[in-house]
């Protein structure tokens, strides 16, 4: 199957080719998701880092792509585990098909969705804005994925939606942590362009003080007084 | 430790263990796009490494037709027009099924190739099961044409009730294949 059919059918119906539950089509369909994948994934990276200058875009292109692929890879032996504690039996390499094919499918939603993101990141978009618009669009993008390893576990299980729910939970905390591990993708105006930020607070915290900052609020007695989720709070 | 050292030292192991998967896998004869997808994504790959050689790699004398079979009624089922009437799992499982008897039957004609073997008394009994066996198959491989057909019509019908009903009839004859071996 050439790339560009399969790119075709991961587009069409993922649900088809995550169906490919044999060995030998694991063996044949991993290395071209990949590609689509990482190449998609790249792209969306390059767009978010474009608007601070042709390093930081790069960086952001290094970067993305194992944002795309980490978490969901960490946690394919939980979904496994919970699908099967749940009544829900699916075989590993049917799961891991139908994950690198979401995958895929949203690497190619994210390369389609990279110049929406880069307008107006390249328009001297505010900098707290711009990063609440990077992780609104990377989540719309990792969407597709989610969906198509949700419809890989098969209906009967009676604790079926429990198993999913507990599957995007723990995703959605790996992706964000992981995301906040990897920053910058978008960079502060006023600093230079770095690979990776020093390791401090967490994703939460940084979230709550970005919505804020965003809204015109930019008191600092607001910022993480330390690390950890729990540790913010006004200071008196 | 500083972040950088972090990510280094993490991608380094991540990558360490890709490569092992990676090596694994070529030692088993997986293709080098194969083994290089593991370097990056080895746990979406190392079921690979559990798993025995396909069984469409080892065929018997039904294996080209099984291939030709099952090749046709996936690409029928991938059609837009006809999303959701066949069921994936249900084709895989018949297919399994059909490939092991397909197996069996290998394995009694390399039996029946032993001329200690075949002018033994109960070789009778071994040639008349085979047959039977082989008979199964075909009649199993003739039905995948009909539940084509009548995708067909479901095409111009939507009535998903009958092929639905003939690939569960046809599972049951494939796990039946086991008992008749």
């Amino acid at each position: 199957m050439s790339l560009f059919t399969l790119t075709t059918q991961v587009l069409r119906d993922p649900d088809a080719v995550a169906s490919s539950a044999a060995s030998a089509a694991l063996g044949r369909l991993a290395p071209p998701l990949l590609a689509l994948a990482v190449g998609g994934a790249a792209l969306f990276g390059l767009a978010a880092g474009a608007g601070s200058g042709p390093l930081q875009a790069t960086y952001a292109a290094v970067k993305m792509p194992v944002l795309f692929l980490l978490p969901p890879l960490v946690v394919l032996p939980l979904v496994h585990a919970f699908a099967e504690a749940c009544g829900a039996s699916v075989p590993w390499s049917r799961l891991s098909v139908a994950t690198l094919a979401g995958l895929a499918r949203s690497g190619l939603l994210a390369a389609a969705a990279a110049p929406v993101l880069w307008l107006p990141l390249s328009v001297e978009t505010p900098y707290h804005l711009a990063v609440l618009l990077f992780v609104a669009s990377f989540m719309t993008v990792l969407l597709p994925a989610l969906s198509t390893v949700a419809r890989a576990v098969p209906r009967g299980g009676t604790l079926r939606p429990m198993a999913l729910v507990g599957t995007a939970l723990t995703l959605g905390l790996l992706i964000a942590q992981t995301g906040w591990v990897l920053r910058p993708f978008v960079a502060r105006p006023t600093v230079a362009p770095t690979f990776l930020r020093a390791v401090e607070g967490d994703v939460f915290s940084a979230l709550g003080a970005t919505t804020r900052s965003a809204t015109g609020d930019y008191d600092d007695a607001w910022a993480p007084e330390s690390a950890g989720v729990w540790r913010e709070r006004r200071a008196e | 430790m500083t972040s950088s050292t972090l990510a280094i030292s993490v991608a380094t192991a991540w990558l360490a263990v890709g490569l092992v998967v990676g090596a694994a896998l070529l030692r088993r004869g997986a293709g080098a796009p194969a083994a290089l997808a593991a370097v990056v994504v080895w746990p979406a790959m190392v079921s690979l490494l559990a798993s025995g050689p396909a069984l469409r790699d080892i065929a018997g004398p039904y294996g080209a037709h099984i291939t030709a079979a099952f090749t046709a009624l996936r690409a029928a089922a991938a059609d837009a027009a006809l999303a959701g009437v066949l069921d994936p799992v249900a084709i895989t499982a018949v297919e399994v099924a059909l490939r092991q008897a397909d197996l069996r039957l290998a394995a009694a004609d390399r039996l029946l190739a032993d001329p200690a073997v075949a002018a033994d008394d109960g070789a009778g009994r071994l040639v008349s099961a085979r047959a039977h066996a082989a008979e199964q198959i075909e009649a199993t491989l003739r039905q995948l044409v009909t539940v084509r057909v009548q995708v067909g019509l479901v095409a111009l019908a939507g009535d998903t009730g009958p092929v639905r009903a003939h690939l569960a009839e046809l599972a049951a004859r494939a796990r039946a294949l086991a008992e008749v071996a």
